[in-house]
């Protein structure tokens, strides 16, 4: 089989496993849907393997390999076509993505266990994997924009799981509106280079673009346009200021699926979506521009917010935001591989941090505020565990992951000199703040007195007694809920009882561990040689050179990271109260960041209320004098009155026929004899 | 005395290599008569219509023998080209459908199985003449051969006063419309002198007799009668009644089939003999279409009976696929072609599913039928609901790329605003083909829906059919039909998921009918 | 001569046209219809078209106007039902009638103008001369040979055309299943559905049905 053969094997999996979980919801026994849909994606990582090995086993200008499945229509101007493009870029996003993916859902086979949508939320996640399958092997913009909106759908469907919550509700609504904004700017923007390639298809648009489909100078102006515009499909789905608001709400869905979103699918697809597209983009340093600087401040912003949020998920979630910050602003000054590295390894320890997470919460029966939680260090040793090498790792402290591929994003900004190195202090200071909040969270809730629910796990008690308030309750709003479909179930699963759970966090731990070691600077160069194909016409993507900034990041990294812990251990473990102190002393600064910058209150006045408010006047004067009285009114009269009109012709009398046939013949012959 | 013993005569060539598909069907036609006349029940019932769809197989297996062909033959009579045999293709596939449908049907027990499946077969050899049509006198012959079995076979069920009155309304609408096609054929003979498609172009080509007033006349006519066989407004006044009244089978073999026929003539009568009246023709029938259009979209508003929706729905596509003729470019005919391909599947599934349901439940072809389908029988549910979507142009069915590639096609002509009445047309569908999936998929199924509670439970739901004589007590063949009727679900099964393929997949489409616009000499 | 001749046969053409239409007896709408025919076959014979003419004489007015008058004497020529059905509809019929008079005449108009708004001088002077003999348009021989070869394909078509018609009319003509008794059969034709009972046919005047 070829490398393109094992590329729609990876698609077909996902795909098979979805409509399997789907169809058989009410014939699976059990939990057999988990495990259906969990086999269905290992198929496919073994089949992204596969692409692996074949790619590799070609010559290194030949690792480019287009599969053309049919040609949707390529009649009318437009070469549509159903193909995937499999090359080392697109084989990495599917191996992290269908890595990741198994573990989790794996993870939620004991996750979800009670829940009455078991099947339901199998063949939502086996759709969600498919469809950033389908954008990530995408070999022309139609598919891209066909992954690219599925994956928002298959995001609202998830974050809304429980649609009977009305948070979740609103959260999913919220993100899945502003994807859409997203993708109206990548239709757009293709539309932008369409206009100029005359075809849908990457490798011929980016042959276009290097032959001159824009001009020879950089940053002309259609290009620059459409590439700006596909940074704002990048920036909503990827969570990037300002489009970010939807990822923190996002936290209203099952663990797991935060999980994903955040590790595997969704926010990485803007990341993916500059890499791919960087051909156009390094012809338009304009939009790179952008780019990075976005990125950078929002690394920023997010860690700045994770550092006053309660609640233990949101905190990862901006801590992501941060995270995909760096992704963003790596790719954009042109550290492809490394923006790449950072997101192989961030996979790993960040879903292995909301996994660690998922279990807590369910410890705690669904409560996630960090206020309420403390000390379960003794209680759920596992999870503990799992949290500290996935904060270190987060933290950047050596040798975890996150160190090296974090370090390496930032060795390469500084490497371009010039203003990259205002992005190049914001990385560290943002990597400053990330291991403040991050142990900030792990002191929070695993040190300090246990609570009630700790104390329990404590007693060793069998069966546990995981479920603690009679009625259950959203944790958000305090609204009593039931625990039958559309609700969280009645069960609570955490690592330190669930085999599935506890392999999918040890594998993802041993990722977040060592995951870092095949790009050791000066050692290997493991993910550089591989990608290198994917870039091989980038002026960017060059090697590293200068020794002393190396060091001199290397050093810079991790004195931060542990600067970080210390003072996070400082204030939350040895001086509890400083906390307080110090949130007094900076209280502007507290009330920021606990008010997220205040960018939801910002949109809803700049967007939302001016909307809302065109819209109440739309609604009662355009719209109901206008539209609906003249324009539905008149149209719908119209065509009732031609309907009545035709009826009352249809008299079904021959005679009235005739008539009829007569008339039409003698309009058609007057018109005739008008033409002599 | 006139020396005929030594008139000296030498008869045309006739390629009977390129004739083969029509003598398949002809000879077929005989065959089941005679086999139709044997004493056993089983061999009439059964044996009839195994053989039709036989010698709809060697049609279809000789069709495809002659793939890109290009020739005229006999006499220049016929022309065999891809558009032809395209256009071939799908009319045997629709009639290939119709004699599945009809495989139970009261119609063709009432009539007789071999007289019934006679008149199908050669009214699908008239519509194959038809399409291959290349001089006026077999182009009317066609027509004829055509129209004649299409009365009779609307008026088979022939105890009930409605499939009468369909036959008798289309015989005297349809004569009329022969008539006047007839007139317009002869002042364009006239005018030119000739009955070949090829000299009457060169006929036109030069002097001014384009726009003598003769010609235009002799082009109004037939503009006019050809609308007729068509059903372009306002020429369609006949298409509801006739189509509600017919047998069902039959109507969906008049709604498909001679469409194709009728659209065939259409592209090549209007874009080959008459391409340099296409000036004054052009806007006519572009205003044509749109009334078309506009007429048949809200005349199905709010109809109650599926078939009678259908009609107009009918007559709306054929509004549709007229812009595909006005404009007389190759895309033109392509989208044309392409659209009757799709037309047939998207019409054939509908049709299933209604015979399916006139058989299964009391309420007959009403809208009423098919509620609770979704639930209680989704194989029948799903191709209806994809036909309907496909009907009104909903992306990934094969109706969008219709819709699509004719748009296409209308724009890139230089008609902009057709296109846009085929959008509007488009939208206005909406209003009644999604009562339809809402019926079937979010209505309760009515309590008597077996045939045998509907017998028990009493008041019948619905007025018992109307019959023209006897009582129906007597007709113990009248009622709903219990049991299986798998030929039936596989047109709609099939009919269905090719609506889909070649939504998702219109590649092979596309190459199929991309020979069909090339024979033209168009653009 | 001719011209008085042509006259003569126009005036029997159009008032035996006219006939069919105005007349209410089904029995004079067919006479007049056969005035129609014949004097078209006069005006035939003016164009010099022989054959047409012979064949018009004899098959038209001949057998089928034959088998009218049969038929119509058959299912109540007496009745003038339909007319008056027709005019019982009032207001609405007799707008019907004008209307259809007014378009009548705007495509009579039309018509008109294109057969003498034309540019062809054929139509103007007296056409070709006549030349007799077997070879010459127009007449029999003349007349087969095209139709066995120019259009044998029509001619071999048409003959299936006549072959599937006579087996539609049986099918229409035989009623199948149902009913039982030889007798009824005879009377349930499908022109039954034209009329209602007790209309004064010929099986209620035997006494075979009583209205």
């Amino acid at each position: 089989m070829s490398a393109t053969t094992y590329g729609w094997l990876v698609l077909l999996f996902p795909l098979l496993g979805m409509l399997v979980t789907a169809l058989g919801f009410r014939s699976l026994p059990g939990r057999s849907a988990g495990w259906i849909a969990t086999a269905a994606i290992f198929l496919s990582f073994l089949a992204a393997l596969g692409a692996l090995i074949k790619i590799q086993g070609l010559a290194p200008e030949h690792r480019q390999v287009v599969s053309s499945l049919w040609s949707y229509a390529s009649t009318v101007g437009i070469d549509a076509q159903m193909s995937i493009l499999v090359d080392p870029l697109s084989v990495f996003m599917i191996l992290v993505v269908t890595g990741v993916s198994t573990l989790i859902h794996l993870y939620s086979i004991s996750y979800m266990e009670g829940d009455r949508g078991f099947a339901r939320y199998f063949s939502y996640l086996n759709f969600f994997v498919f469809s950033m399958l389908l954008l990530v092997l995408a070999g022309n913009f139609l598919l891209l924009i066909t992954g690219w909106a599925f994956v928002g759908a298959a995001s609202y469907l998830l974050i809304s799981f429980w649609y009977r919550r009305t948070t979740a509700t609103s959260a999913g609504i919220k993100a899945f509106v502003i994807n859409v904004v997203g993708d109206v700017g990548l239709v757009l923007g293709t539309y932008f280079i369409f206009k100029h390639t005359h075809t849908l298809d990457f490798l011929k648009t980016f042959q276009a673009t290097s032959a001159g489909a824009f001009g020879h100078a950089s940053n002309e102006g259609d290009l620059v346009a459409g590439c700006i515009l596909l940074l704002v499909g990048a920036f909503a789905k990827s969570a990037q200021i300002p489009l970010h608001t939807w990822l923190p709400d996002a936290m209203e869905g099952p663990t797991p699926v935060s999980s994903l979103i955040h590790a595997a699918t969704m926010v990485t697809a803007g990341v993916y979506l500059i890499a791919r597209m960087h051909p156009l983009f390094e012809l338009a340093p304009a939009a790179q521009d952008v780019g990075a600087v976005v990125g950078a401040a929002t690394l920023l912003i997010a860690g700045t917010i994770g550092l006053a949020q309660t609640d233990i998920k949101r905190v990862i979630a901006y801590s992501t935001m941060s995270q995909i910050g760096y992704m963003i602003m790596g790719v954009s000054v042109g550290a492809y591989a490394a923006g790449l590295f950072h997101l192989m390894t961030h996979a790993f320890f960040k879903a292995l941090l909301f996994m660690a997470a998922g279990s807590i919460i369910g410890a705690m029966a669904g409560e996630q505020s960090l206020n309420r939680m403390g000390g379960f260090r003794k209680a759920m040793p596992f999870t503990y565990g799992c949290f500290i090498v996935g904060g270190l790792a987060l933290s950047g402290v050596p040798p975890f992951s996150g160190f090296f591929s974090k370090d390496d994003i930032l060795l390469v900004t500084g490497e371009r000199g010039g203003w990259h190195w205002i992005l190049y202090v914001a990385g560290y200071v943002g990597a400053f703040l990330t291991a403040i909040y991050t142990f900030r969270m792990i002191f929070r809730a695993f040190h300090g007195e246990p609570v009630a629910e700790a104390r329990e796990l404590n007693l060793k008690s069998h069966p546990p007694h995981l479920h603690h308030a009679e009625v259950p309750r959203n944790p958000a709003n305090g609204e009593e809920e039931d625990t039958d479909v559309g609700f969280p179930g009645p069960t609570h699963a955490i690592a330190e009882r669930a085999l599935p759970m506890r392999v999918a966090m040890g594998v993802l731990a041993l990722g977040a561990v060592g995951a870092g070691l095949v790009q050791i600077p000066k050692v290997d160069f493991v993910i550089d040689d591989f990608l290198r194909p994917s870039f091989a016409g980038s002026a960017l993507y060059e090697p590293h050179t200068k020794n002393g900034l190396l060091v001199f990041g290397l050093g810079l990294g991790t004195v931060l990271a542990l600067l970080g812990i210390a003072l996070a251990h400082r204030i939350w473990v040895v001086r509890p109260g400083m906390a307080t102190s110090i949130r007094e002393r900076f209280r502007p600064a507290y009330v920021l960041f606990v008010n997220k910058w205040y960018f939801d209150e910002l949109i809803d006045m700049l967007v939302v209320k001016p909307a809302a408010a065109a819209g109440l006047f739309a609604r009662d004067t355009f719209e109901q004098l206008f539209v609906d009285e003249t324009l539905i009114g008149g149209t719908t009269g119209i065509v009732r009155a031609g309907s009545a009109a035709v009826r009352a012709a249809q008299s079904g009398f021959v005679r009235y026929y005739a008539a009829l046939l007569v008339l039409g013949v003698t309009g058609v012959g007057f018109y005739f004899l008008l033409q002599t | 005395m006139i020396p005929l013993a030594t008139a000296h005569l030498k008869g045309p060539h006739i390629d009977f290599a390129g004739l083969s598909p029509l003598i398949a069907l002809l000879g077929g036609s005989v065959l089941v008569l005679i086999v139709g006349l044997l004493g056993s029940r089983w061999i009439r019932a059964q044996a009839v219509p195994s053989l039709s769809l036989g010698a709809l197989g060697a049609a279809l297996g000789l069709t495809i023998w002659q793939w890109n062909a290009q020739k005229s033959i006999v006499s220049g009579a016929l022309r065999i080209d891809d558009l032809a045999l395209v256009l071939n293709l799908v009319l045997i596939a629709g009639a290939a459908c119709t004699v599945l449908l009809a495989w139970r049907s009261l119609a063709a027990r009432e009539a007789a199985h071999g007289e019934f499946h006679a008149l199908l077969l050669s009214s699908v050899a008239g519509m194959s003449l038809l399409a291959a049509a290349q001089n006026t006198v077999a182009l009317f012959v066609g027509l004829e051969l055509l129209s004649i079995p299409l009365y009779v076979l609307c008026a088979t069920e022939l105890k009930r006063e409605h499939s009468l009155e369909s036959g008798l309304k289309y015989l005297i609408v349809g004569s009329v419309g022969s008539a006047t096609l007839l007139y317009g054929l002869a002042m364009i003979y006239g005018a030119t002198g000739t009955t070949d498609f090829a000299g009457i172009a060169s006929a036109l080509s030069n002097g001014s007799l384009a726009t003598d007033p003769l010609t235009l006349t002799g082009v109004a006519l037939c503009v006019a009668g050809l609308c007729f066989k068509s059903s372009i407004a306002p020429f369609h006044q006949w298409t509801p009644d006739v189509y509600e009244g017919a047998p069902t089978p039959v109507t969906a073999f008049m709604a498909v089939t001679t469409k194709v026929a009728a659209f065939g003539v259409f592209l090549r009568f209007f874009d080959v003999a008459l391409i340099d009246t296409q000036v004054s023709w052009g806007p006519a029938l572009a205003v044509l279409a749109t009334i078309t259009i506009l007429v048949g979209n809200v005349g199905a508003l709010g109809q109650s009976s599926l078939k009678r929706m259908l009609a107009y729905s009918s007559v709306a596509q054929a509004g549709y696929m007229l812009a595909g003729v006005v404009v007389s470019t190759q895309l033109g005919v392509r989208a044309t072609v392409f659209y009757l391909a799709a037309y047939l599947f998207m019409n054939m599934a509908a049709f299933a599913v209604i015979v399916a349901r006139e058989r299964q439940t009391d309420l007959g072809d009403s809208i009423g039928a098919l509620a609770g389908l979704g639930r209680e029988r989704p194989l029948l549910a799903w191709p209806m609901t994809i036909s309907m979507l496909a009907l009104a142009g909903i992306p990934a069915t094969a109706g969008f790329m219709g819709k699509f590639y004719l748009i296409d096609a209308a724009v890139s002509g230089g008609y902009t605003w057709l296109g846009v009445a085929i959008v509007v047309g488009s939208m206005i569908s909406l209003g009644y083909y999604l009562p339809v999936i809402a019926a079937m998929w979010m209505r309760e199924a009515p309590a008597a829906t077996s045939p045998n509670d509907a017998s028990v439970l009493a008041p019948t739901p619905g007025p018992l059919p109307a019959l023209a004589g006897g009582s129906s007590e007597l007709d113990e063949d009248g009622g709903p039909l219990s049991g299986s009727q798998p030929e039936v679900l596989v047109v709609a099964v099939l009919a269905g998921a090719a609506t889909i393929f070649f939504g998702v997949i219109p590649q092979p489409l596309f190459d199929l009918v991309h020979g069909a616009g090339s024979g033209l000499g168009l653009f | 001569m001719s011209s008085v001749l042509f006259f003569l046969a126009a005036i029997g053409v159009i008032t035996g046209a006219t006939g069919v239409v105005v007349l209410r007896n089904p029995f004079y709408s067919v006479l007049a219809l056969v005035i129609h025919l014949v004097s078209l076959a006069v005006l035939f014979l003016l164009l010099r078209a022989e054959f047409v003419a012979a064949v018009q004489v004899v098959v038209y007015a001949g057998a089928v106007m034959v088998l009218y008058v049969f038929v119509v004497a058959y299912v109540g020529g007496e009745s003038d039902s339909i007319g008056e059905r027709l005019r019982s509809r009032g207001a609405v019929g007799s707008g019907l009638r004008l209307g259809g008079a007014i378009l009548g005449g705007a495509v009579c108009v039309e018509l008109l103008i294109a057969l003498l708004g034309t540019g062809l001088e054929a139509i103007n002077g007296y056409g070709a001369g006549y030349s007799p003999g077997p070879q010459a348009y127009g007449t029999p021989a003349y007349i087969g040979k095209l139709l066995l070869t120019r259009f044998l394909l029509a001619f071999e078509v048409a003959s299936f055309l006549l072959l599937i018609a006579a087996v539609g009319g049986v099918v229409l003509a035989r009623r199948r299943g149902g009913l039982e008794d030889e007798d009824e059969r005879d009377l349930l034709t499908p022109l039954e559905m034209l009329r209602p009972r007790g209309t004064g046919t010929m099986a209620e005047g035997v006494g075979r049905r009583s209205p």
